[in-house]
């Protein structure tokens, strides 16, 4: 039986990379550039999964590393000269970095606190980058322009961000089956247990609030270097953080691909509903991810993983358990 | 059996995921109809002001359309805008730019608004050589990196006293001195770095440079500080409630100079009425107000539009509104100079665009931003009245000091 699931979930991610990689030479630039954004969410999701769906701790402050990464490489290249190459890990370690010192203090904070304080961090980083002379103020900031042909560029981007979707999950699913994982899935379930059984709770807070920095810093880059042109409002704003923790939801957090699937169904749907209406698509969105809450709470993972059969007893027993 | 079943599971969420990312279809239009495209804030931070703009160009192309529409090497096309929302985000926005040109195959573009998202918008313009008109970004940062396919129709901030100031060097005898304050936000701080350089290369001497705190109400120690260096006229960006502070301490420290010019609170009647008779004089600057009058292309005159715009929409407009209808005339003018809808010749047309409109003469720096076309208010009699260039009154300079009224 269980053979039987992973052969189904292996053909299911055959076909997914098989899709990722055929898909920008057989579609226009829209659609590259569409699905290199919903890849980068798909990058933020998985990396709030990795602090928030596995520790267990509800960050809702992640945007912060994006609008580092954005800023750290749009300064090292803009205004140091460097060339993509090394501003682009320059922004994963940059905030990771960010991730250890602020986490120091901050991951000590629990549940409500905890979310709170990171919602301030990333308030007091946009507030910051607003006045600080070398990020250009409010006003933001251009990035060097590719010298490449518009197609080449998109599908540069496109291989860049799967990449580093592809790395966030490997990584993610390695640490999993390390002692890491287990440690930060025994911190979820009760920190003060897991402390007494030997688990250095700290250190496994910060490296997993460091690795979720990271991929989101690297992110952050390419997003940047893609824009052409950055400004705080936009890579710091709260809203980004808020759709990476509902993509997350909707695809099921604390699995490796909920995020990713999440994501990706999350930015077709609001497409879908912006192209056909114009000003309510934001009404029948909410009401989309209302019902997906209250009756598949775990996620498009558990219904496709296929434990349960789907039908409207799935449905109903969802409501049953969760007590909606 | 059953793994037959999941197999076929995993493999029908596969296909809808790839059949919905493949089939973002559009229709195509008839012939002779010529595309706009337009990401605006319909919804998100900035969907109030998006608003504006997207009333102002649906009036503009419905009134173009009724007139005939425009005409290029004789065969009339119909003006169509294709309107997206960008939810007031920069990644979105752009996202939607890439749209507009590679699927629904836009002949021209319309700008978004504000800044943040017109750049990243206006390099995707650039990266396919579509020219975009924008009302919506006034900073200099758009115009900065010599892109040639954004064009702007809002002044910059930095050009902003440019008329008071080539008025101010008219008078005679020449003014030889002058004061600039400002507030403490970025767009107070451009217009005053603007006024300085401006004012330095007509040979006026900036005696006074300096930020104040608009939230203490106190000007008190400026206006010392002003008094003792005497300075032909003050200048400060600002917001209305400093502006008032500002003239009524004047008077009480019986301050008196040539003339007293404010960028936000002149035209606005509030001002008017909580000052008085001291408001008296006191000279302003603006970029458009519905109460001047321009001859315009696409409706005859400022009033005209004012007019049809408060029937239709039941609100006044404000120069955003204002702005948007430059964008659809530049346009129009441009498409029908070239005679073409070939990208490259309109660019160039759009370069060289002399034309009056509702929002006043609309012609472009080489770096695309519209060449300053704000004018000089001075309040006379209670009233406001444009003073330069070519205003209803004459300015009067200087002004009477505050014991002799």
């Amino acid at each position: 039986m269980a053979q039987k699931g992973t052969v189904t979930k292996g053909l299911f991610l055959g076909i997914l990379i098989i899709i990722g990689i055929a898909l920008p030479f057989f579609s226009g630039n829209f659609i590259i550039r569409f699905v290199t954004n919903a890849l980068m969410f798909a990058v933020l999701a998985s990396a709030w999964n990795i602090i928030g769906g596995y520790t267990g701790y509800a960050s809702f402050g992640n945007v912060v590393f994006l609008g580092i990464g954005a800023y750290v490489s749009a300064v090292l290249m803009e205004k140091g000269g460097v060339p993509f190459w090394v501003g682009f890990p320059a922004s994963g370690v940059g905030a990771a970095i960010f991730a250890i010192l602020i986490g120091l203090p901050v991951l000590r904070l629990k549940g409500h606190y905890f979310a709170i304080a990171t919602l301030g961090v990333a308030e007091a980083m946009k507030a910051l980058v607003d006045n600080l002379e070398i990020t250009e103020g409010n006003s933001g900031i251009y990035l060097p322009v590719m010298d490449l042909s518009v197609k080449s560029q998109y599908i540069f981007f496109y291989f860049m961000m799967l990449g580093v979707l592809v790395l966030t999950l490997v990584v993610t699913y390695i640490f999993l089956k390390k002692k890491l994982g287990y440690g930060l899935i025994a911190i979820r379930e009760d920190e003060e247990a897991a402390n007494s059984l030997g688990v250095n709770t700290t250190l496994f807070k910060i490296t997993s609030f460091a690795l979720s920095g990271f991929f989101s810093g690297l992110a952050g880059s390419l997003y940047a270097y893609q824009q052409g042109f950055i400004k705080p409002e936009s890579v710091f704003d709260v809203g980004v953080t808020v759709k990476m923790i509902v993509m997350a939801v909707f695809g099921g957090i604390g699995s490796i691909l909920g995020p990713l699937l999440g994501a990706l169904s999350i930015e077709i749907i609001s497409e879908i509903l912006t192209n056909y209406f114009l000003v309510a698509h934001t009404l029948f969105f909410g009401a989309i991810v209302i019902f997906a809450i209250v009756f598949t709470p775990k996620g498009i993972m558990d219904i496709i993983s296929g434990r349960k059969k789907f039908g409207i007893s799935y449905l109903l027993q969802n409501i049953r358990d969760h007590r909606v | 059996m059953k793994t037959g079943i999941k197999w076929l599971k995993g493999l029908v969420v596969s296909g809808i995921v790839l059949g919905l990312v493949v089939s973002f279809n559009i229709p195509a239009y008839a012939k002779n109809v010529i595309k706009l495209g337009c990401a605006m804030s319909f919804t998100g931070k900035k969907s109030r002001t998006g608003k504006l703009y997207v009333d102002s160009l649906k009036l503009a192309t419905a009134a173009i359309n009724k007139a005939g529409g425009i005409k290029v090497a004789g065969k009339a096309y119909a003006i169509k805008i294709v309107f997206y929302d960008d939810k007031s985000d920069a990644a979105e926005s752009a996202k939607l730019i890439e749209k507009l040109i590679v699927e629904d195959k836009v002949n021209f573009l319309l700008g978004p608004y504000s800044s943040g998202v017109t750049i990243p918008d206006s390099l995707v313009a650039q990266r396919y050589k579509i020219p975009m008109v924008e009302g919506g970004g006034a900073s200099g940062k758009i115009f900065s990196r010599k892109n040639p396919y954004i064009f702007g129709t809002l002044p910059s901030a930095g050009q902003y006293f440019g008329t008071t100031l080539s008025m101010l060097t008219g008078f005679k005898p020449k003014p030889k001195s002058i004061a600039i304050i400002f507030g403490d936000d970025k767009f107070d701080l451009s217009v005053a770095k603007g006024a300085k350089k401006n004012a330095e290369k007509l040979g006026l001497k900036v005696v006074l440079y300096e930020k104040i705190s608009e939230s203490s109400a106190d000007f008190n120690t400026i206006l010392t500080k002003v008094k003792s260096l005497a300075p032909d006229a003050l200048l400060m960006a600002g917001h209305t409630e400093g502006g008032i502070n500002l003239v009524q301490q004047a008077k009480e420290l019986n301050v008196n100079l040539k003339m007293i010019s404010l960028t936000v609170g002149p035209s606005e009647a509030d001002f008017r009425k909580s000052l008085g008779k001291n408001a008296e004089y006191i000279f302003g600057v603006a970029s458009w107000s519905p109460q001047m009058n321009f001859k315009g292309i696409i409706f005859k005159s400022t009033k005209d539009f004012v007019a049809k715009f408060k029937a239709k929409y039941n609100y006044d407009p404000d120069y955003h509104n204002a702005s948007a209808v430059a964008e659809i005339a530049v346009l129009k003018n441009a498409i029908e100079k070239a005679g073409t809808l070939n990208p490259e010749k309109v660019r160039n047309a759009i370069a060289k665009t002399n034309i009056e409109t509702i929002y006043g003469p609309v012609r472009f720096n080489p770096n695309g931003q519209i060449k300053g076309s704000s004018v000089v208010l001075q309040i006379q009699g209670g009233q406001v009245y444009q003073v330069y260039p070519k205003g209803t009154k004459k300015p009067i300079y200087p002004m009477p000091a505050w014991k002799t009224r």
